[in-house]
């Protein structure tokens, strides 16, 4: 639910633009990338077994904005094991413990979390974007155009504001409201 | 006071010292050579340098960059861009060793550290490094290369370049100190 409602609130408020006057382009990335945020903060919750749901709702987004249909199944990929690979590193690299997470977290440790994730889910799409075979022969008219460089400017801020502003906002939410009681671990 | 003003400039001496053998390892091949190899020792040399004596020896860094930008490298001495390069190339570690300080992990104790937190400082740095250095070139030069594999050898270039130094570094240094100290011990 959560990552459906940051989805429907990106694409309608921030990246659709039902005007219509801006054409969406996919080396232009969202300056405030949310959806993110809520990939990093349900795989903290529920880890594995958010997977389904962030795979349904990553594939029909990607149906969605007509992604070609490599791009569709690895991008979905890299948003659905991206953050859970982040966490894994962090948690592997005495980074970082977030087996606790709801209950204790340190902020740190999330913006620590954040930064890799979204270097993740950045670095992931622009190598599998970029290394498309069938574009090879637009690779020339792609440098000219800039469109690697506004590729990683776009997305790797975007996608870092976003998931930090997305994770501390539900956490202040969370607090506020108390909806730590509603967690059922398990 | 005194006494950490000496500990600042020797401790910048040496730092600058270090990176300009890194720089050595770099020094017949063209600037672009240098960015597509497969191990960037240079790299390594700077981790190591801000490994030992921590955020205080970026000064060094950024004059040992000049340096090499100026009058090393074949970039055609134009000092904007020398300048440029070299802020980017100091400030990466920087930067990953303040993100680190904020997640808890104090990287600059070097009795207390971790080999995983100085894998991760490297792969860190590396990303940072490599995506400010990409970013910079692709804006100020057209370069005649593909811009995925590009950055893919930029970033395998600091990756093993930083993890080869500090590795062989940390493993054999150690070693061979003990090896000199019985050997000065067993004569005396």
């Amino acid at each position: 639910m959560i990552v459906f409602f940051t989805y429907f609130f990106q694409n309608t408020l921030w990246t659709l633009d039902l005007t219509g006057s801006h054409i969406w382009n996919i080396t232009n990335g969202a300056s405030i990338y949310f959806p993110l945020g809520s990939f990093i903060l349900v795989t903290l919750i529920y880890r594995v077994k958010a997977f389904i749901g962030l795979f349904s709702i990553c594939f029909l987004a990607g149906l969605y904005y007509q992604l070609e249909e490599h791009l569709l199944y690895i991008f979905t990929l890299i948003n659905v094991v991206g953050p859970y690979l982040s966490i894994r590193i962090l948690e592997a690299f005495k980074m970082g413990s977030f087996t606790k997470f709801p209950k204790q977290y340190h902020y740190g440790e999330l913006v620590m979390l954040c930064l890799t994730a979204s270097i993740f889910n950045t670095l992931g799409k622009f190598f599998v974007y970029y290394y498309d075979p069938e574009k090879s022969h637009q690779v020339g008219y792609i440098w000219e155009d800039q469109g690697a460089t506004n590729f990683l400017t776009s997305y790797l801020p975007g996608d870092l504001t976003g998931s930090v502003i997305f994770i501390f906002v539900a956490l202040g939410v969370a607090k506020v409201l108390n909806l730590k009681q509603l967690y059922i671990k398990n | 006071m005194l006494s950490y003003s000496k500990d600042f400039i020797i401790n910048n001496i040496f730092a600058y010292a270090i990176v300009m053998i890194g720089i050595s390892f770099i020094y017949p091949l063209t600037f672009f050579d240098s960015a597509n190899q497969y191990y960037m020792l240079a790299f390594g040399f700077k981790i190591l340098a801000f490994l030992i004596y921590g955020i205080s020896i970026l000064p060094a860094v950024i004059l040992a960059k000049l340096t090499y930008m100026l009058y090393i490298s074949d970039i055609g001495g134009d000092p904007v861009l020398a300048v440029h390069l070299s802020l980017l190339s100091a400030l990466a570690p920087a930067v990953a060793m303040y993100a680190m300080n904020i997640s808890r992990v104090d990287i600059r104790n070097l009795k207390s550290i971790d080999f995983r937190h100085v894998i991760f400082f490297i792969l860190l740095t590396s990303v940072i490094s490599s995506l400010l250095k990409y970013i910079y070139l692709s804006d100020m030069i057209a370069l005649d290369a593909l811009a995925a594999s590009y950055l893919g050898n930029y970033l395998l270039g600091h990756f093993i370049g930083g993890l080869g130094v500090v590795y062989l570094i940390a493993k054999y240094i150690p070693n061979f100190l003990n090896i000199l100290s019985h050997i000065i011990v067993s004569r005396s």
